[in-house]
């Protein structure tokens, strides 16, 4: 029935060539013009299952929040040059439009013109609507005790008892021993160890600013001013510890999934980010989910050609070297081509963009689908030779090619569309688009294949030239291998044995890399700033988001993600509104302070016999932070150490002088009273003010918070709040990554971010590669069953399968090679494109018998060898992907292609005897 | 049946109340755990602490503290112990960061005391400390102490016996009385049925969640008294873990009166 279908194919390609020529013609134009539809989708969501409760928690977050997508401007530099800059690109991140415009390279103002007017009907919105890099100053100069803890508030309350300087040491010191020197638990946690550098910074901004104005009567009155703020007030920047760092948050109008946005949002604020720095000598650059993935797109839409194009190459120089001619190899990757086309415009019709795991399927059907022409190729130059005619020649070969071209085909799709019993949606597509793709090259190639050796034909005569001169490429020496290995099967099985013992005993140290960094191209800038990000402000860009219903959970989530280790920070409602219960018992406190700091007097003069006084204090302040630091030392709190290391040094760093240090070697024991009396004048006087206004006992309610943090934290429609969790270290470290997520579900499951999703598509694959390559070895068994209808045959055909298997994997433990996210995907796949070899061989040698063992293996064995190698070279292309999870991916698959080769060749000659 | 057949032959002629007897002079012989008997939880503790808590120790030991992220930080220091762990003395010795800075932990740790060697003050640490974590380790300070406050402030009963690592173990339940000060709900000590000694602690947080276990492990005889060579800490929600280690330990040792006093952190 089969043959009879093909002889038909190959009639009809032999006397309508034309007619068929149009036909694939109009074919092509019009699975070309569905494939341009496809585009590139690296990011994560689409590769989980759609119907996880975690993706649907997060298209509900994008959908009602606006700080869901965060991209972080990291700026690096002069500290007064950072704020200026944080200061000055804001506003123009809210207009990015209008610079792109002017200042855009063309590539970015050419995706700006093409997005606008695309956009145009669904009306114009800005690219980013809001931009953070200060905390909401006035709200918490008028608000700013009713926020802080209660207990914190005791220790701390003496603080705000007198604003003149000697009596404010005196409570500043009281207050940092009853806050932390008494008692580590005020490091306990990130949140606190937090507080506590910031507490620190406002030390060091009070300690500039003396030390400024003792040794320049110059702006005394803005360093007095900056040092009462300092100490209210804090640093109001995103600045980290050592003050080297500032972070800008721009937050966008579209989502990660968005794509049409990358190149004049990401891109051009790219570009904005880098000419302001360069223009104020500074350095700076983009990170953050999107930017990553954003970085992903373009590593894999460029891979996605250049490996394409580089297979191809390799593809066809493997053609000419083995067939030693020009056109049919020519030929053959015009076929491969058209049928590259056919299946991605099918793809286009079954999934609208691909993924992590689709990107590269154009390289991998390159790699498949060249088999086909190889086969068809091979079989028609021998019957040739022959003297066939090239009709009878075509006719002939389809017949005795086809059905093994159709099984492989059939077998390796099989092992593709196994994948769609995948939990993860990305394995699922993979198998869908590479499953789908190679039945249509195959249907292509049956179609394409022997149309275009018609037409060389017909051109050939048409230019009068003689018909091609074809050699005897048959494999003589494979034959005469498999004859040997033939007659001696029992020494043959017995090496094959122990190699197989060899390797396999090293099968149980094959190890997973779990590192995603490791996947991702070298040098990404939005890697690398993530990583300094982590150093400097012991928190990762990566985000997690949660959302509670009422403030009542919202302060319940928050309290308990504070408590979290592997939490560096919280950013929450809660900051800003205390639950009632909390506001109604500090408001007390807070009239009594508000009450006390209004009747105290200011610009009190320091007296001559106070003096020592002064510095004794001084002393006692440089010990609190000594004893702080070596608690945080002792303690693993760096951010902590690091901070009290610019007040007051660090015996493992004695270049590094303390500026507190500083100030007390300079005084010498000598406090000049004049410049301390004028500098206590303006620094009591703006003191008292900021606090009197700070302790506004007033109870804060939603109304009263500004746009700024109501939009931030509150959702569209005022129903639910947004809590947002940066983890402390890199999460793409699997160790971390299990601690976080694990800290993060102890809070709530409904979670949503990188982190979470980068773990459970971990656990997702791992399942469904278990789960694949068990399907996958049954489904081919069965589809070999029903084309050799006999149980032997398809277990002879298992058998390089299963020798080859063993020998990739123990050879990738021996060497070394760890199993990935991507390459673990090659493994249920080996067992699909692996078979072939097995299947070819077996059916040539059921149709010509025992005693054409070495005439098979020799003409099919060619064949063999070579569609093994192109697939190879194919694969092994990947392995200069700049995106790393591909190569690895290809390495695999390139050890596992060859590894069944060698076992076809070795094994089946020892075992066909026995049939 | 012909062993039956022989005893009885054998215990014709001899009077009923002397085998009795002799029989229960044996019985009173063999060990409690030999015979079978249930021992009793309050006695077990008191072998417990009397194993754990040797009168005076001194040792110089290792800490390594690995976060949940795998950061690795290690400190060595020399520990002195005395009243049976009522007082306990430990100097840092390395890194030379911290070299010379002490603590000073009375009163079954009711009181610490803090010395800072670059500034040379001791502080009082405030009463609350005890349930925190020491020196950002998987051990709180409580943990740091004597087992003696076992005694008077938790109440103890037999759990059950089951393996641990091949190992029989009895379980033996603490829980704090109403007034103790502890940060625990629970704490479960699996003695090895060999010769009662803990090699592994389970605690419990005061929500009953499984927090972390201390493992005793590489046991040797040390001057007679059991020793813990290594001390692991594995805290189970946060996934990090302390190990403590004795790099020598002596249990020959005075220390002179007042030797545990705050006044002598400086010296």
């Amino acid at each position: 029935m089969r043959e009879k279908f093909l002889r038909t194919i190959g009639k009809i390609a032999a006397e309508h060539t034309w007619k068929l020529s149009g036909l694939i013609l109009m074919l092509t134009i019009f699975f070309g013009a569905m494939a341009g539809q496809l585009k590139m989708n690296m990011n994560l969501t689409g590769l989980l299952p759609q119907d996880d409760p975690m993706v649907e928690e997060f298209n509900k977050i994008y959908h009602h929040f606006d700080g869901a997508n965060t991209v972080f401007i990291v700026v690096k530099g002069d500290t007064k040059k950072m704020i200026a800059y944080a200061e000055r690109i804001s506003p123009i991140i809210l207009e990015l439009e209008s610079w792109i415009e002017s200042n855009g390279s063309e590539q970015v103002k050419e995706s700006h013109f093409k997005l606008q007017s695309s956009a145009a009907e669904k009306g114009r919105k800005a690219y980013y609507q809001r931009v953070d890099y200060k905390q909401a100053v006035d709200f918490i100069k008028n608000h700013g005790l009713m926020l802080i803890p209660e207990e914190e508030l005791t220790n701390i309350e003496e603080l705000f008892y007198d604003s003149n300087l000697l009596p404010f040491l005196i409570n500043l010191n009281n207050s940092l021993e009853k806050e932390y020197i008494q008692s580590n638990i005020k490091l306990s946690t990130m949140q606190k160890e937090r507080n506590a550098v910031a507490f620190l910074d406002g030390i060091e901004s009070f300690t500039e600013a003396l030390q400024q104005s003792l040794v320049s009567e110059k702006d005394f009155e803005d360093n007095a001013i900056a040092a009462a703020d300092a100490i209210t007030l804090g640093s109001p920047y995103l600045m980290s510890p050592d003050r080297s760092m500032l972070l800008v948050m721009a937050t966008p109008n579209f989502n990660i999934m968005n794509m049409d946005y990358y190149t004049p949002a990401i891109t051009g604020l790219e570009e904005l980010v880098k000419s302001l720095a360069s223009d104020m000598e500074l350095e700076a650059g983009l990170t953050g989910s999107i930017v990553l993935s954003r970085d992903e797109m373009a590593a894999s839409t460029e891979d996605s050609m250049t490996l394409t194009l580089l297979a191809l190459l390799a593809v066809f120089i493997m053609f000419v070297i083995t067939f030693r001619m020009l056109s049919a190899p020519l030929l053959a990757i015009i076929n491969l081509i058209i049928g590259i086309v056919w299946a991605m415009g099918v793809s286009w019709f079954l999934v609208d963009s691909l993924n992590m795991f689709t990107a590269m399927m154009a390289v991998i059907l390159v790699g498949l689908g060249i088999d086909f022409s190889i086969h068809i190729i091979s079989v028609y130059s021998e019957l040739l030779l022959k003297g066939e005619s090239p009709h009878d020649a075509i006719i002939n070969t389809l017949e005795k090619v086809g059905t093994g071209i159709i099984t492989g085909a059939i077998t390796t799709a099989m092992a593709f569309l196994t994948l769609l019993i995948a939990r993860s949606a990305g394995i699922k597509e993979f198998g869908l688009v590479n499953g789908v793709g190679l039945i249509v090259i195959m249907m292509a190639t049956l179609l394409t294949m022997p149309t275009l050796l018609m037409l060389r034909e017909k051109y050939r005569l048409w230019r009068g030239k003689e018909q091609n001169r074809y050699r005897d490429l048959s494999f003589q020496s494979v034959g005469a291998l498999s004859l040997w290995i033939h007659s001696h099967r029992k020494f043959s099985f017995l090496f094959i044995v122990l190699i197989t013992l060899g390797l396999g005993a090293f099968i149980p140290s094959l190890t997973m890399d779990y590192n995603y960094l490791n996947m991702e191209p070298k040098g990404l800038e939005s890697i690398l700033l993530n990583e300094e990000i982590i150093e400097k402000f012991n928190m990762s860009s990566d985000m997690t988001m949660m959302t509670a219903s009422s403030l009542a959970e919202n302060a319940a989530l928050t309290e308990a993600a504070k408590k979290k280790s592997s939490i560096s920070f919280v950013e929450s409602i809660s900051d800003y509104i205390p639950d009632e219960k909390s506001q109604e018992k500090r408001r007390e406190k807070v009239s009594v302070l508000r009450e006390k700091m209004a009747s105290a007097q200011t610009g009190a003069e320091m007296k001559p016999n106070e003096r020592i006084l002064f510095w004794d204090e001084l002393i006692r302040l440089e010990a609190n932070i000594i004893e702080l630091q070596d608690m945080a030392f002792l303690g693993g709190q760096d951010m902590v150490d690091e901070k009290a290391s610019r007040l007051v040094g660090n015996p493992d760093r004695p270049e590094l002088q303390g500026i507190l240090t500083a100030l007390i070697a300079s005084l010498e024991g000598d406090i000049p009273l004049k410049k301390i009396n004028a500098f206590n004048k303006v620094f009591s006087e703006h003191y008292r003010k900021n606090v009197i206004k700070m302790a506004n006992p007033e109870t804060i309610s939603l109304e009263m918070l500004p746009e700024i943090i109501h939009d931030k934290y509150i959702s569209e429609d005022d129903k639910s709040y947004l809590l947002t969790l940066y983890p402390k270290g890199n999460v793409w470290h699997f160790d971390y990554l299990e601690a976080f997520t694990n800290d993060v579900l102890d809070i709530s499951h409904s979670i949503v971010g990188t982190p979470p999703m980068f773990y459970f598509l971990l656990k997702i694959i791992g399942e469904d590669g278990k789960r694949a390559l068990f399907f996958t070895i049954l489904v081919v068994f069965l589809t070999l069953l029903i084309d050799f209808r006999s149980l032997r045959f398809a277990l002879f055909a298992m058998m390089p399968l299963f020798f080859g298997f063993i020998w990739m994997t123990g050879f990738m433990a021996l060497t070394g090679i760890q199993l990935t996210l991507l390459n673990i995907i090659a493994l249920p796949l080996i067992v699909g494109i692996g078979i072939d070899d097995g299947v070819h061989i077996i059916h040539r040698y059921r149709l010509e018998g025992e005693a054409a063992i070495g005439s098979v293996f020799a003409s099919t064995g060619k064949a063999v060898i070579i569609t093994s190698f192109t697939t190879m070279l194919s694969f092994g292309s990947l392995v200069f992907a700049t995106y790393r999870g591909f190569g690895s991916m290809g390495l695999a698959l390139f050890i596992g292609v060859g590894m069944c080769l060698l076992a076809s060749l070795i094994v089946l000659p020892a075992l066909l005897k026995r049939v | 049946m012909k062993t039956n057949c022989i005893n009885r032959e054998k215990l014709v002629g001899i009077p009923l109340g002397r085998i009795i007897l002799l029989l229960f002079f044996v019985w009173a012989a063999i060990p409690g755990q030999l015979q079978g008997a249930e021992p009793d939880a309050a006695a077990l503790l008191d072998h417990v602490i009397f194993t754990m808590n040797p009168e005076n120790v001194k040792a110089i030991m290792t800490q390594t503290i690995t976060s949940s992220s795998g950061d690795e930080r290690t400190f060595r220091y020399e520990s002195e112990s005395g009243g049976a762990g009522e007082f306990s003395l430990m100097r840092y010795l390395e890194p030379s960061r911290v070299k010379g800075n002490a603590l000073l932990l009375t009163d079954f740790t009711d009181n610490i005391w803090s010395y800072n060697a670059r500034t040379n003050r001791v502080r009082r640490l405030a009463s609350n400390a005890k349930k925190m974590k020491f020196e950002g380790s998987d051990f709180t300070y409580e943990d740091m102490g004597s087992a003696k406050v076992w005694k008077e402030d938790f109440t103890v009963s037999m759990g059950e016996k089951d393996r641990l690592q091949s190992e029989l173990c009895q379980q033996l339940i603490l829980q704090p009385k109403a007034r103790a000060n502890s940060s625990y709900s629970k704490i479960i000590l699996w003695l090895r049925e060999t010769d009662h000694f803990p090699i592994q602690l389970d605690y419990y947080d005061k929500n009953e969640t499984f927090l972390k276990s201390l493992y005793l492990e590489d046991i040797r005889l040390v001057e007679g008294v059991l020793t813990p060579f290594t001390m692991r800490m594995h805290h189970h929600l946060e996934n990090s873990e302390t190990v403590m280690g004795y790099e020598s330990v002596t249990y020959d040792v005075n220390f002179p009166k007042n030797y545990f006093r705050e006044g002598n952190l400086k010296k």
